[in-house]
C-alpha cells in the first residue's frame, strides 16, 4: 500500500495497533472475569447446596429412607420463582428428589460445575450450577443446584455488561488521546523538515550560498540534509566556474586587444589605421558588454537600495551626448526638473539606461534626437525616431546576441540582454512601444519611493 | 616627463613605450613589482602607469607601498578588470586614476596629463580648442592668434565651456558661474547669453560650436 505522507502512515498503523491491543485486552479481561465469575458462582452455590443439605430431612418410611426438603425453602426453589432449581440424585444417578415438577435431574453431567437446559412450567430456562456430593446415613447422594443466570434477580452478568461498557468508554478515549499525541509529536518532529523545504526553496542562481540548516533536524534526516547540502555545494561550484569562465575569458582577451589597439595606433599608414581602429573598438565593446552581462548575473539589488533616476539620466547624457554630437545626433532629457527616487542600484540603472540610449542612437536617423523621458511614477523612457521594432521582434531583442541587422556595426547584441537582466533584478517591467509617426519607445518601469523615506 | 611603466606583457609595454617616447616622455619599463621597486628607489619619476596583474603580485601592493612612503607620485592604473567593485577598489587604494584595457592612447595621455597637472598646477592656465585660445589667468581670448574682446558674462560662459570642452556642462553649473547665488533669473537667461556668445564666435571666425543638450546643458565641440 502506498501512503501519501509519513504522518498518515504512522497514524494509520498506530490506530490499527491500538485497536488490536484494545480488542485483545477486552477479550482477555472478559475471559478472566468469566473465570472469576465461575469460581465465585461455584463457591456460592456450593455453600448454598451444603445449606440445602442441612434442610434435607430423613423421612423413614418402610425400608427406604426418604429425603424431604424443609417447607420453608420450597418458595425459593419453586418453578414460579424460577431462579434456583435443585435435585438430589442417589449413587446410581437416579433422582430421589427434585424441585422440578417432572422430577428430572437438573444436569445430565456430574461435573463439579456445569450447565444445563430445563423444561419448567414457566418455559425452558438455561441454568448453571454445581454437583455437590453428600453423605447421609451411609448413602452417597449428589445435590444438584442450578441457577438461572438470566433471572432478573441475578446481578452477576449485569456486572459483566457494565464492565464491557466501561472498558469501551475507557479504551476508546485512550486511543484517541494517544493518536492526538501522535499527531502533536509528529507535527513537532516534522517542523524542521518544513523549514528545510523553505530553505531549499530559496536557493536559486541569485542566492547560491544558501544551505539547509541541520539544527533541530531529527538525527535520521541529518544524512539526507548533509547529502543535499553537498549537492548544492557542487552545483554552486560548477555554476560559479561557468560564470567566471566568461568573465575570465573576457578579461584575458583585454590585454591582447590592448596590444593590438596600440599597434594599430602606432601605424604610420593613417588610412589603414582609420579602417582597423573601429574593428578593434567594436571587439573591445563586445568584450566590455560580455563582462557587464557576466557581472550583472552575479549582482543583486537590496530592498533598501535607492537611486535618483534624474541623477542616473544626467550621467548617461553626460557620457553619451558628446558621442551623439560626433555622430550628428542629439540627446534630450525631459522631466528632469527634480529628483525621482526609485528602488534600485545606481550603477546598474546607469548601465541599463546607457544601453537603451546607445541602442536608440544606433537606429536614430541623422540630425534626429533621442529623448530620455523621466516620469514621477518611476518610469524612464527612451524615444527614438528610427525605423521602429516590428511586433514579432519585440521579445527576441532581449535575447543574447540577437541583432536585427547582423551587419550593423557597433552593436554587441548584448546591450538589451543586459537591460533585461537589470530590469529583472529590479522587478521592473520593460515595455517596447511605437513612437509616432515612427520609431520606438523603450520604457523601464521602476518602483518609485516617497521622497520623505528616501531622504 | 619621466614615466615608470609597470606592465608584464612585453608587447604591450614596448608599444606603449614607443608611443610615450614619441610624445617626448622618458619611459622606464618594469615587468615585475620587484623591478618596479628598484626603479622607484633609483630614479625620480613624475608619473607611473601600473598594470594590476603582475607575475609577482598585485599592482595594488605597489600603490600602497608608494603611498605608505608618503610619496604623491601620480599613479595611473591600467587594468583588464572592470567591474564596479574593481573600480571602487582601484580608486580607494590610493591610485589617481583607473583605465581599462583596451584604451585609446589619446585617452591615456589626457588622463596622465590631468593627474600630473593636479600635482603641479601650471602658472598660466591656457584653454584651447581648434583655433580658439583662452588664457584663463589673464582672461584673454585669441582666435587665430588675434585678440578678441567679449562682454564679461559671455567670456565667463566661454571659459566654463572651454574648461569642460567636449563634455556636457549642465545649465546649473553655468548659472552658478555667471550669476551670484540667490539672484532671480529669467527662465531663458542662459539661453540668451549662449545665443549672444554663438553670434560673437561666428563673427570672429572661431571654429568651435556650442551644442545644446536640451534638458541638461551645453557641450562645446570643434566645428566640423
Amino acid at each position: 500500500m502506498k501512503f501519501r505522507s509519513l504522518l498518515h502512515r504512522v497514524i494509520l498503523s498506530h490506530s490499527f495497533m491500538l485497536a488490536l491491543a484494545a480488542l485483545i485486552m477486552t477479550v482477555a479481561l472478559n475471559l478472566f472475569l468469566h473465570q472469576v465469575f465461575i469460581s465465585l458462582h461455584a463457591a456460592t452455590l456450593g455453600k448454598q447446596a451444603e445449606a440445602l443439605a442441612l434442610f434435607l430431612a430423613d423421612e423413614d418410611t418402610t425400608s427406604q429412607k426418604r429425603l424431604k426438603i424443609s417447607a420453608s425453602l420450597e418458595d425459593l426453589y419453586s418453578e414460579e420463582y424460577g431462579r434456583y432449581f435443585y435435585a438430589v440424585l442417589d449413587d446410581k444417578g437416579q433422582p430421589v428428589l427434585s424441585s422440578l415438577s417432572n422430577g428430572k435431574p437438573i444436569f445430565n453431567s456430574l461435573n463439579a460445575y456445569t450447565k444445563g437446559s430445563l423444561e419448567t412450567s414457566a418455559g425452558a430456562v438455561d441454568v448453571e450450577g454445581v454437583n455437590v456430593p453428600i453423605e447421609r446415613g451411609g448413602q452417597i447422594y449428589t445435590i444438584q443446584l442450578g441457577e438461572n443466570l438470566s433471572h432478573r434477580d441475578v446481578f452477576f452478568d449485569d456486572v459483566m455488561k457494565v464492565f464491557s461498557v466501561v472498558i469501551f468508554w475507557v479504551v476508546i478515549p485512550l486511543i484517541l488521546i494517544v493518536l492526538g499525541f501522535d499527531l502533536l509529536i509528529f507535527r513537532e518532529a516534522l517542523a524542521p523538515l518544513r523549514d528545510a523545504s523553505r530553505e531549499a526553496e530559496e536557493i536559486s542562481e541569485r542566492n547560491l550560498a544558501g544551505r539547509i540548516s541541520r539544527q533541530r533536524m531529527p538525527a535520521e534526516v541529518v544524512p539526507l540534509v548533509d547529502a543535499a547540502n553537498r549537492a548544492f555545494e557542487r552545483l554552486e561550484t560548477a555554476y560559479r566556474a561557468q560564470q567566471t569562465f566568461s568573465s575570465d575569458a573576457a578579461h584575458e582577451l583585454r590585454t591582447p586587444l590592448a596590444v593590438l589597439r596600440i599597434q594599430i595606433e602606432n601605424l604610420t599608414d593613417t588610412s589603414q589605421r582609420a579602417k582597423l581602429l573601429p574593428s578593434v573598438d567594436h571587439m573591445a565593446h563586445m568584450i566590455e558588454q560580455l563582462l557587464h552581462l557576466a557581472e550583472v548575473e552575479t549582482l543583486s539589488v537590496a530592498a533598501d537600495d535607492v537611486a535618483d533616476l534624474r541623477d542616473v539620466a544626467l550621467s548617461v547624457v553626460a557620457l553619451l551626448a558628446p558621442l551623439a554630437i560626433d555622430r550628428h545626433r542629439e540627446i534630450e532629457l525631459q522631466g528632469a526638473e527634480k529628483s525621482i527616487f526609485v528602488h534600485g542600484r545606481r550603477e546598474l540603472l546607469f548601465r541599463a539606461l546607457r544601453n537603451l540610449v546607445e541602442n536608440a542612437l544606433r537606429y536614430a536617423p541623422e540630425r534626429s534626437a533621442v529623448i530620455i523621458r523621466l516620469a514621477q511614477d518611476g518610469t524612464v523612457s527612451v524615444l527614438d525616431t528610427g525605423p521602429g521594432i516590428p511586433d514579432d521582434h519585440r521579445e527576441q531583442i532581449f535575447n543574447r546576441f540577437w541583432r536585427h541587422d547582423r551587419n550593423k556595426s557597433g552593436s554587441s547584441g548584448l546591450g538589451l540582454a543586459i537591460v533585461k537582466r537589470i530590469a529583472d533584478l529590479h522587478d521592473a517591467k520593460i515595455e517596447i512601444a511605437d513612437n509616432l509617426p515612427h520609431g520606438t519607445i523603450a520604457s523601464l518601469h521602476l518602483k518609485p519611493i516617497e521622497q520623505s523615506s528616501a531622504s | 616627463m619621466r614615466i615608470l611603466l609597470v606592465e608584464d606583457n612585453e608587447e604591450l609595454a614596448m608599444e606603449l613605450r614607443k608611443s610615450l617616447v614619441s610624445l617626448g616622455h622618458l619611459t622606464s619599463w618594469a615587468s615585475t613589482i620587484e623591478e618596479a621597486r628598484k626603479e622607484l628607489a633609483s630614479t625620480q619619476f613624475e608619473a607611473a602607469i601600473l598594470d594590476l596583474g603582475l607575475p609577482d603580485g598585485d599592482g595594488y601592493e605597489l600603490v600602497r607601498e608608494v603611498r605608505a612612503a608618503k610619496s604623491d607620485l601620480p599613479l595611473l592604473i591600467l587594468t583588464a578588470r572592470s567591474t564596479v567593485q574593481d573600480r571602487v577598489t582601484g580608486l580607494k587604494s590610493g591610485a589617481d586614476d583607473y583605465l581599462t584595457k583596451p584604451f585609446a592612447m589619446e585617452e591615456l595621455v589626457a588622463r596622465l596629463d590631468v593627474i600630473v597637472r593636479r600635482l603641479n598646477p601650471p602658472s598660466e592656465i591656457i584653454l584651447s580648442l581648434n583655433n580658439v585660445q583662452f588664457n584663463a589667468t589673464h582672461r584673454q581670448l585669441l582666435v587665430d592668434s588675434r585678440t578678441v574682446s567679449l562682454p564679461v558674462r559671455e567670456m565667463d560662459l566661454l571659459e566654463s565651456l572651454l574648461r569642460r570642452k567636449g563634455r556636457v556642462v549642465p545649465k546649473e553649473a553655468i548659472e552658478e558661474r555667471l550669476f551670484e547665488e540667490g539672484r532671480e533669473l529669467g527662465s531663458n537667461a542662459i539661453e540668451v547669453y549662449v545665443h549672444r556668445l554663438r553670434k560673437h564666435l561666428a563673427e570672429c571666425g572661431a571654429q568651435i560650436e556650442i551644442h545644446t543638450i536640451r534638458g541638461v546643458g551645453y557641450c562645446l565641440k570643434e566645428q566640423e
